[in-house]
């Protein structure tokens, strides 16, 4: 899950950043309005945190210019202002969610959870496929009912595929996913990591899908 | 007092004003009047004793050792009547002009009194070289008397001849004519103290005017001053409107500035509750005690903020109904789980007399607990009942007891502490409807759980 925080203020920003890093969450930031717009429009995130008072482009204008473009990822709005009449304004936009400052983290969290959840089709805080249960809040993935050892590199690949079962998910997409900007790319990286997280959890549960990337699915179904 | 009487008001300074000069220029004209109405008696009385005196001419003769004789008696008869106060009196002068007084001739009704020539002899003389004046006579009686000095039947030596009538009539009438006089002034004196009252309150009805126009601004009533001003008071008008848009735009900027800054503390508020939260030490402690005080000094201070812009913005409206559907599109991502069933009942032409903003707090406030607390099933109704606005929220959650009711109503009061949002944000809503005169009532709703009715001021509708 690639998450991409716009916050100007430098320390929330850090703040964020590890907490949702430590969650699980490959994050890269934005310190404007522009800067964000910019990446929000090239690179495919699962959601993003925006801040509404930005320099250089306010969060309400870089949301609606999103929308127009027909970027539809998650938005989560946090913002000092907490009326109804900016939330109203904020949801206007096309903001999925709203958090006011000051807020707490673990709320926070919960929230952007819940909002990559729903993006994905799912209604439950736990997503099972299989023998295999993936506790968002937690971090954590369950193979009949016992935790599975990951590292937080095949934790993400594990939870984004789960997030999208039965879909035949590209090398690609998974780069993009998984590892933030800053990132050195290398797609031999995915393969060997894939290979890791198959033997913890099991060589049928993720296939190979020849010529086309990935696919993790319940054994005896394509669902 | 006088001086208060002048600096007080403007229109007792103006009456004060008019009204002395008036009686000034009155008092002034009557004299005049009455001086000249006794100086025209006068020339008249004096015209009929120059009548009387060349009818006494006429009839005296010279004898032959040069004494004057009366050849016959005049014909008023008052020349006869002893003291009667008319008189004439013809002496004969010595060449330095001293009366010769053996050879004296007078009016019967003199009897054996005469007239002192020599006194006229120092009298200042008129143009005719006649001296006319008026003095008590030989008798006591007032007197106007004419002295004339001629040189008769060619002699060189003059004569003064004395006419003289009773001049207590004279000063009779001339007495009435003032008497007349004063009343008259004085009854014009009072009609023109009325005018002057009516004609100040007249000229100063835009003062009035614009006082009551300041009052309405200050009370919030109208904006600016926009009465049809005289062109005396226009620039005065011009610069009132000047001083109330100023203050206007100070207000605003120290309102926006008090909420920005409000804001702009909450953002490395945020940093350090994140910071305090994962540390389990004294340090976090004290940060966590503090942030949390700080937290409720913003949110009142920017209440504040709030409650100041509401000043001066009254005669806004907001209609409701377009008020209400974007809170719900709202909600129904937020609460985009609980998969709510919301009924809106609105009337047409429901419109709030008030801020949009307040109005979008308020409703948001409560439809956020509608959804948050209920079980899925929540109710907005709004109907217009006279010049108030009847909102019913309604849901189907637990409800809240009377105590608890009572409880949320209060400020800063946070019923549920587990589930995450500040209070109920009742006492928000009582608070801002009590602003707007409103009221809140906490009900059981008919779906099973709370139903909020909150009365607000309705805008008439005719009034966009």
């Amino acid at each position: 899950m690639r998450i991409l925080v716009i916050e100007d203020d430098p320390e929330l920003n850090r703040q964020l950043c590890e907490a949702l890093e430590e969650s699980g969450y490959a994050v890269d930031t934005a310190f404007d309005g522009e800067e964000g717009h910019f990446l929000g429009d090239t690179e495919p995130y699962d959601a993003v945190i925006l801040d509404l008072g930005l320099p250089r482009k306010d969060g309400v204008s870089v949301l609606k210019e999103w929308r127009a473009a027909g970027r539809d990822m998650p938005v989560l709005i946090l913002t000092a202002r907490d009326r109804w009449s900016d939330k109203v304004a904020g949801f206007d936009a096309g903001a999925d969610d709203y958090v006011a400052k000051p807020f707490h983290m673990a709320e926070l969290l919960a929230r952007l959870r819940a909002l990559i959840r729903r993006a994905s089709g799912h209604a439950n805080s736990e997503i099972t496929c299989g023998p295999l249960t993936l506790d968002t809040a937690g971090a954590r993935v369950f193979k009949d009912g016992i935790p599975l050892k990951l590292t937080p590199m095949e934790y993400r690949l594990l939870a984004y595929m789960m997030h999208h079962q039965g879909e035949v998910i590209s090398r690609t997409q998974l780069t993009e996913h998984l590892y933030d900007q800053d990132f050195d790319r290398d797609s031999n990286t995915i393969e060997v990591m894939v290979g890791r997280v198959r033997k913890k959890i099991g060589k049928d549960l993720l296939q190979t899908v020849r010529g086309l990337g990935y696919r993790l699915a319940p054994p005896g179904g394509n669902r | 007092m006088l001086r208060k009487l002048f600096t007080g008001s403007l229109a007792s300074r103006l009456v004060v004003a008019s009204l002395l000069s008036a009686i000034i220029l009155l008092v002034v004209a009557g004299a005049l009047l009455s001086w000249m109405f006794r100086t025209t008696l006068e020339r008249q009385f004096d015209t009929h004793l120059e009548a009387l005196l060349n009818g006494l001419l006429a009839n005296i003769e010279q004898d032959d050792r040069g004494n004057v004789y009366l050849v016959r008696q005049l014909t008023d008869p008052l020349f006869q009547l002893p003291a009667s106060g008319w008189y004439w009196q013809i002496t004969p002068l010595t060449s330095d002009r001293r009366a010769k007084a053996e050879f004296v001739l007078a009016s019967p009704s003199l009897l054996e009194r005469r007239f002192d020539v020599n006194w006229f002899s120092q009298r200042p003389r008129d143009a005719d070289g006649a001296v006319r004046i008026t003095m008590p006579g030989p008798h006591g009686k007032l007197l106007r008397i004419l002295e004339q000095r001629l040189n008769l039947f060619g002699e060189k030596r003059p004569y003064s001849i004395i006419v003289a009538g009773d001049a207590r009539q004279l000063r009779k009438e001339a007495i009435r004519f003032e008497n007349l006089v004063l009343a008259l002034f004085l009854l014009f004196g009072l009609g023109l103290a009325i005018t002057i009252f009516l004609q100040v309150r007249f000229g100063l009805r835009p003062l009035r005017l614009l006082h009551d126009e300041i009052a309405e601004v200050r009370e919030g009533r109208r904006k600016f001053l926009a009465g049809d001003f005289p062109r005396e008071i226009r620039p005065l008008v011009q610069e009132l409107n000047q001083l109330i848009r100023a203050n206007r735009d100070v207000l605003e900027r120290a309102r926006t500035q008090v909420g920005n800054l409000a804001h702009a503390l909450k953002t490395p508020l945020a940093v350090l509750m994140n910071e305090a939260a994962s540390r389990d030490d004294d340090l976090g402690r004290l940060l966590r005690e503090q942030t949390s005080h700080m937290r409720q000094q913003i949110d009142l201070h920017l209440e504040r903020a709030r409650r100041a812009a509401l000043a001066g913005t009254l005669g806004v409206t907001t209609p409701v109904r377009e008020t209400i559907m974007p809170i719900i599109n709202a909600l129904a991502r937020i609460y985009h789980e609980k998969s709510v069933q919301v009924e809106v009942e609105c009337d047409e032409g429901a419109i709030f007399l008030g801020e949009r903003q307040d109005l979008e707090e308020m409703l948001g406030n409560l439809l956020d607990n509608a959804f948050k607390y209920g079980g899925g099933h929540v109710r907005i109704a709004c109907r217009l009942a006279g010049n108030m606005l009847d909102i019913m929220v309604e849901d189907d959650g637990p409800g809240l007891s009377a105590e608890q009711g009572k409880q949320a109503l209060r400020r800063g009061q946070r019923l549920d502490e587990t589930t995450p949002g500040s209070g109920l944000g009742l006492a928000i809503v009582k608070e801002l409807a009590g602003m707007y005169n409103g009221s809140v009532n906490l009900e059981t709703s008919s779906l099973g759980g709370l139903r909020v009715h909150l009365r607000l001021p309705a805008a008439r509708n005719n009034k966009r």
